[in-house]
């Protein structure tokens, strides 16, 4: 029987968080996933994990808790008050997007294990007339993974299963 | 008589570890212990011991902690949607790979205690997940 894995950070982390902001803005922030900027348009949105660390670890399952950090980019020429409503009028409302979507639905069961941290004017980029901000999120999600058992013969061939499942793995 | 002792390092964890991550990939991810560390393909692992604990001293036995740092390194050259999921589908296989098969071997109390993501302009273009991991073993 083949492993079932769960490609839980971007299926039950990132691309729930990208769905409900896609949803809430409509096509007017481009977001998309990468570790670095991506220069494509006035204004962006990029999320990455920077971490995951083990919470509780149960029989069959695992509970981890992911730091996901959102990047909001804003090019601008402007170098008044409206380039910075417009950063933070942004962010709020990411951030009320994220609080109003704390739980995820029966297909992707993550929960927040804090309020998002938001820091605003970041150094992050070589280019001039940007404005970063930054959100973080700690999110958590229990994984449930198949359980196998060993069982040692008298000539230490293994045997293993899974469910009740009996087959040779090799030795 | 010279004293009659396991490579408990070598044969009891990082073996282990190591053939049943290449016997899950079908040998398609190479694992390298090494000290001189170097780019070698388009993905691949490194594997090496941090540290171990004595849990408790029994007779005839000595059960142990050992502390890990597997770093995984995936080449990606493409920055996309797709190549990004399948960086962190791979992380994912490796992380189900741990939990369920490996604890059916010889280690138990197997937790990966976190998985660090870097990307950095000297990783020439690879994305690298720094898992660090804790296992027990009785010898």
């Amino acid at each position: 029987m083949a492993l079932s894995v769960t490609n839980i950070i971007y299926d039950k982390v990132l691309t729930p968080l990208r769905d409900v902001l896609r949803t809430e803005f409509k096509g007017a922030l481009p977001i998309y996933f990468d570790s670095t900027f991506k220069d494509i348009g006035t204004k962006a949105l990029r999320i990455f994990p920077n971490s995951q660390s083990l919470q509780d670890r149960r029989h069959g399952s695992f509970l981890n808790l992911y730091d996901i950090e959102m990047t909001y980019y804003l090019r601008t020429n402007r170098d008044d008050e409206k380039a910075l409503d417009q950063l933070y009028r942004d962010v709020t409302r990411i951030e009320t997007v994220l609080l109003d979507n704390r739980v995820g639905g029966s297909d992707s069961p993550y929960f927040y294990a804090g309020q998002p941290d938001v820091e605003h004017d970041v150094d992050e980029t070589d280019l001039s007339n940007v404005l970063i901000s930054k959100i973080n999120i700690p999110v958590l999600y229990e994984e449930i993974h198949d359980t196998y058992k060993l069982f040692s013969t008298s000539n230490n061939k293994y045997f293993v299963s899974s469910d009740g499942s009996f087959y040779i793995v090799g030795n | 008589m010279a004293t009659s002792f396991t490579n408990a390092w070598k044969e009891n964890v990082e073996e282990i570890i190591s053939s049943t991550i290449k016997d899950r990939f079908s040998n398609s991810l190479p694992i390298f212990r090494t000290p001189n560390f170097k780019f070698r393909g388009n993905h691949f692992m490194t594997i090496k011991g941090i540290n171990s604990s004595s849990d408790n001293s029994m007779y005839s036995a000595i059960p142990n902690k050992f502390f890990l740092q597997l770093d995984y390194y995936h080449y990606d050259n493409k920055r996309n949607d797709t190549s990004i999921k399948h960086f962190f589908s791979q992380i994912g296989r490796i992380e189900e790979i741990f939990y369920s098969i490996l604890e059916a071997r010889e280690l138990f109390n197997l937790l990966i205690t976190s998985i660090t993501f870097e990307d950095a302009e000297e990783m020439q273009g690879f994305r690298k997940a720094v898992f660090n991991i804790e296992v027990s073993n009785v010898r």
